[in-house]
């Protein structure tokens, strides 16, 4: 349980940036799981139906804070995104205070869905395939929204990034 | 510049400008390898080749992708695990242990379930209907047993009607609760105590009162020992007024309803 309490874990916190939340979306998460495990689809692979899940809790969680969270980020440090697109010590180990911010910094902006397509494919490793399942979209959906997320990060990312 | 989503912010005009060609890549551009058909990439590949200003974009493209590539290494940690496992597996027990204990709802649906519960409450209902069945039976009977006498009376003395016929048959009772309900009949017995009656009911009863006490000199002296409550209500010197000044007193409902007796048809 552990194993994919982690699993569920990272995704919710790189979704959701606070630890806090990510914590509560995961224990919310295996509490479904749990209750709705006799309705399980065997066809599915586990950890797609646990990060349907998950993404499901975080999308809610998402639309109900958008106005709550944009002022407490105006106090965050931008050169975390420097850090990001220029890094000098790879080896560094981040907090998940730092990492949150970082996260929050680049897509705070992304409308819901798009975040969390962009964390599933690109910061979890996700295949599109994979990705399309969890949320039950086609896959030329999530590569249109791929798109837009990456087109949106490169023009936050590309003034950071040194020649 | 051509392929740049910046195009995006540039008037119209501008936008028309751009190669169709580069236009055709500017989602392709944002895309990896295994995301694009193997034709898409091969042409795209080979788009960049012919076109510097794409291949700029690109190359930032894949630089912003590297960056966040590093930020897909940096993986957030639980700070306590096995504390959060112990959460979940607390909360899964509790709600499994709301799940077996029941309500007093759920226990009662529960319990009716039961074999033995359901033929408890089949003997209840059946002593029940059977106690109501001996009941009525014996009134049947009692009052059977009084119109016989009555009608025997009545024969011997062939000047004179039936005072009364009781209603017995138990298969009209139904129909004597709607007939009472639509209002074409006067009364409705609803227990042993108690009638639902109308005030035309209570004029016709005071009257066949004083009419019964007419008749009751003329019963012969066995009518008497057959039925002495019936003979002593009848006997009892009690006039019209008496009556229903006593009917007054009873309940307000019969209160109620013999006010509404139009004075000029009120009992003397």
């Amino acid at each position: 349980m552990e194993e994919y309490q982690g699993y569920a874990f990272s995704v919710a916190f790189r979704i959701l940036c606070d630890e806090d939340e990510a914590r509560d979306v995961v224990q919310e998460a295996f509490i479904r799981i749990w209750s709705s495990l006799p309705r399980y689809n065997r066809e599915l692979k586990f950890t797609t139906w646990m990060y349907s899940i998950v993404a499901h809790l975080c999308f809610d969680k998402l639309r109900t804070r958008k106005k709550r969270r944009t002022t407490a980020l105006e106090a965050v440090d931008p050169s975390l995104l420097a850090n990001v697109a220029a890094e000098h010590n790879p080896e560094r180990l981040y907090s998940n205070k730092e990492l949150a911010s970082t996260i929050e910094m680049l897509t705070e902006k992304l409308p819901p869905k798009q975040k969390i397509i962009f964390v599933l494919r690109d910061l979890q490793g996700l295949s599109v395939r994979e990705v399309s399942d969890i949320l039950r979209l086609s896959e030329s959906s999530v590569k249109t929204n791929l798109v837009y997320a990456r087109r949106f990060l490169r023009e936050q990312l590309t003034p950071f990034i040194s020649d | 510049m051509p392929g740049d989503s910046s195009v995006n912010n540039l008037p119209h005009s501008f936008q028309i400008e751009m190669p169709m060609e580069c236009a055709r890549f500017r989602k392709a551009m944002y895309l990896r390898k295994d995301e694009l058909e193997p034709g898409e990439w091969t042409e795209f590949q080979l788009h960049l080749t012919t076109c510097t200003a794409c291949a700029a974009t690109y190359l930032e493209i894949e630089r912003t992708q590297e960056a966040l590539a590093r930020l897909k290494n940096r993986t957030p940690h639980s700070t306590n695990p096995v504390a959060m496992a112990n959460a979940v597996i607390g909360e899964i027990e509790r709600d499994r242990a709301r799940k077996t204990s029941a309500g007093v709802y759920d226990m009662i649906v529960l319990r009716l379930g039961l074999p033995s519960v359901r033929l408890a409450i089949a003997s209840v209902l059946t002593f029940v209907c059977v106690s109501f069945l001996v009941e009525y039976t014996s009134g049947y009977v009692h009052v059977k047993g009084l119109e016989s006498s009555m009608g025997t009376y009545s024969s011997s003395q062939s000047d004179m009607s039936a005072p009364f016929l009781a209603q017995t048959d138990a298969a009209e009772v139904v129909s004597d609760l709607s007939r009472f309900a639509m209002g074409k009949k006067s009364f409705f017995e609803v227990s042993g105590n108690w009638v639902m009656i109308n005030k035309k009911s209570i004029e016709d009863f005071i009257l066949l009162y004083n009419e019964l006490q007419s008749i009751a000199p003329k019963l012969p002296p066995d009518f008497r020992a057959a039925h002495p409550q019936l003979w002593k209500l009848l006997t009892k010197k009690k006039d019209a007024r008496e009556l229903d000044a006593l009917l007054k007193e009873r309940t307000s409902l019969i209160r109620e309803l013999n006010d509404l007796i139009p004075q000029e048809r009120k009992i003397p």
